[in-house]
């Protein structure tokens, strides 16, 4: 195998890997902030996807605008999923919350399905013709941009939590959520923002992933990379779901080159057994102490 | 009245179960083989309904991969007797018993985890069976799928749908018992104490991993045997048969039936078995109306279809109580 195949192969792997990664913070972040592991998660990214779809395709607007709009109107589609249905599950045991979140996912993939049914599954970008080359290797500008977008928004989001006073009352709401309305948080007003900037996040991995994968309504099965990238970091922290994430993407793509398709489609499961057996709280995580 | 039991069982429970019965046997033969054979599939579903709520309504272990194991049932059932030349007979329990080694598999490194953890290695578990379903091409037939016949009793194959409707509600109804039977004894009351409190459980000495490992084997073998009859009534299998939606459909048989109770089970089942048939016409809606009726059901109905007898009984005691408590207002005044 020759050095360029092994530079695409780190390209190919760093994106994907970049979209896991994205995935999983969006999961995180929603678990963090409210205590809810929202199993909907993959049907928003391809709520993203679609929306994007329909403002290109439908209402031919240039990518910038459509990449703009999307991010909005996801965000306000999560504001609208926290308010009516995630608030009075918020205190509901695990299995409730898992089943209903599943249940609002099957219901936005069959809205999802049923409003879009013509041919097209793609959008246009201003990547397409662009062909980039460096040396003896030509490089997709897609993963180019997948990997410095998503690298961007996670950057932005470091620097949200550490340096915004919003970012920072959310962070203080995931860590004790009586004790920030005793500081004067509104609580509510953050779970609400919360879930913004999840289903926001979600919406942004569906946008970059389209060009690459196309527009389907079973593009939500990510949510399981998503997962497992979020579980490798440990379910805590921003750098280890990143991490997370780019290693399943790098071993996905070199497993499928070496050893074909069957180990690719398997590898997210083993890791996922692999970490949960052996730490569980993650590479990064500490061990929790439970109250009993 | 009110004391009147059955081995166990409450005067309702033992009206409403032979009532059910006594229609299972009489009326077939009054219908059309299209309704022997949604019956037939009403069955087989409360076979993997009871199966699922022994695991997550009893035991109170999340699993989203039930009909994975309905497959390992489905195709070990179908290659046994088809490829092999076993007796179907000897075929279904095998497949069973292969589901529920299994299950093992599964249920041992879900020992430690709990909650959403359990649900993403379950979710996990079922993309893999998907995977490894289509890339068997020589055992599972892959994608094109695999055709599985109907077996032959006492020489005589069971080709009608009345036939083998009365088969599947004999083994059907063996299912029930061995449920019922296995939550009246230790095991199953180790499955309510470890759902109640794991670590209460524990101090009173329950073994929290055989337990557990207990719950995940016996739902893999009722889905398992769900699985192998599903195979030859059905008559062709394929992947699809046994994605996500069929496991999360038998949530919502058990969710909306009742959590817990083999009589949401069979309730459950029925129910959801015949709706979307009656509302066929809206089959493009199917997994909205499934999703909302699931969510419905969570908040208003915690306890399920089989909660609303109760539920209702205690209103009106209640109503009766406040009126009696009124009267007694008015006559001390």
């Amino acid at each position: 195998m020759t050095t360029s195949i092994v530079l695409q192969l780190i390209v190919a792997g760093l994106s994907s890997g970049s979209i896991y990664a994205l995935v999983g913070l969006g999961l995180m972040l929603a678990f963090k902030g409210t205590g809810i592991v929202n199993f909907a998660h993959g049907e928003l990214v391809a709520l993203g996807a679609y929306a994007a779809l329909f403002f290109s395709v439908v209402l031919k607007l240039p990518y910038w605008q459509v990449f703009i709009l999307t991010l909005i109107f996801c965000g306000v589609v999560g504001v609208l999923l926290e308010r009516t249905l995630i608030r009075p599950l918020m205190r509901a045991p695990s299995f409730t919350i898992v089943v209903a979140t599943l249940a609002i996912g099957l219901m936005i993939k069959n809205v999802l399905r049923l409003s879009w049914q013509e041919s097209v599954s793609t959008f246009a970008t201003p990547f397409d013709e662009l062909s980039l080359r460096v040396g003896e290797i030509s490089i997709n500008p897609h993963y180019v941009w997948i990997i410095s977008c998503s690298f961007a928004i996670m950057g932005l989001l470091a620097l949200f939590f550490r340096k915004n006073l919003t970012g920072k009352a959310m962070q203080a709401v995931s860590q004790n959520t009586t004790a920030a309305r005793l500081m004067g948080i509104r609580v509510s007003r953050i779970f609400s923002l919360t879930f913004a900037v999840s289903s926001a996040i979600a919406a942004l991995a569906g946008i970059l992933m389209a060009p690459v994968v196309g527009v389907e309504a079973e593009m939500g099965s990510v949510i399981l990379k998503g997962f497992v990238a979020a579980i490798l970091g440990g379910f805590n922290s921003l750098p280890g779901c990143v991490v997370g994430g780019l290693t399943l993407g790098l071993l996905e793509t070199f497993g499928g080159a070496y050893f074909g398709g069957t180990f690719k489609a398997v590898t997210a499961f083993v890791l996922l057994m692999f970490v949960l057996l052996v730490r569980p709280h993650g590479i990064f995580g500490r061990a929790e102490a439970r109250r009993v | 009245m009110s004391d009147f039991s059955l081995m166990g069982l409450k005067a309702p429970t033992v009206i409403f179960g032979a009532a059910l019965l006594l229609l299972a046997l009489a009326l077939p033969p009054w219908f059309g083989s299209y309704h022997h054979y949604l019956a037939s599939l009403a069955l087989i579903n409360i076979i993997m309904a009871v199966g699922l709520n022994i695991l997550t309504g009893n035991a109170g272990q999340i699993s989203l991969c039930n009909s994975s194991f309905m497959a390992i049932g489905a195709y070990a059932t179908t290659y046994l007797s088809v490829k092999l030349g076993l007796s179907y007979w000897l075929a279904l329990p095998l497949g069973g018993v292969i589901s529920a080694i299994s299950g093992f598999f599964l249920g041992f490194p879900a020992l430690r985890l709990r909650g959403f953890y359990l649900a993403v290695v379950t979710l996990g578990f079922l993309e893999v069976s998907q995977i490894l379903i289509e890339q068997l091409p020589g055992i599972t037939g892959g994608v094109r799928g695999i055709s599985s016949p109907r077996p032959a009793l006492f020489g005589h194959t069971l080709s009608s749908d009345l036939s083998f409707y009365y088969v599947i509600l004999a083994i059907t109804l063996a299912t029930i018992w061995c449920a019922y039977s296995l939550l009246r004894s230790p095991t199953g009351r180790a499955f309510e104490a470890i759902r109640s409190s794991e670590a209460a459980a524990q101090t009173l000495a329950v073994p929290l991993a055989q337990t557990k490992l207990a719950a995940f084997v016996i739902s893999a073998f009722f889905a398992g045997i769900g699985g192998g009859l599903f195979a030859s009534l059905v008559g062709f299998i394929d992947p699809l048969e046994f994605g996500v939606w069929t496991s999360v459909r038998h949530v919502v048989f058990i969710v909306v039936g009742g959590l817990g109770s083999i009589t949401g089970s069979v309730v459950g089942a029925i129910v959801l078995t015949v709706l979307p048939e009656v509302l066929r016409a809206f089959k493009e809606y199917q997994e909205f109306v499934f999703g909302g009726l699931l969510l419905v059901v969570l908040i208003l109905l915690p306890h399920g279809l089989v909660g609303l007898g109760p539920a209702i009984r205690a209103r009106l005691t209640q109503s009766d109580a406040t009126s009696v408590a009124a009267a007694q207002r008015g006559v001390a005044e």
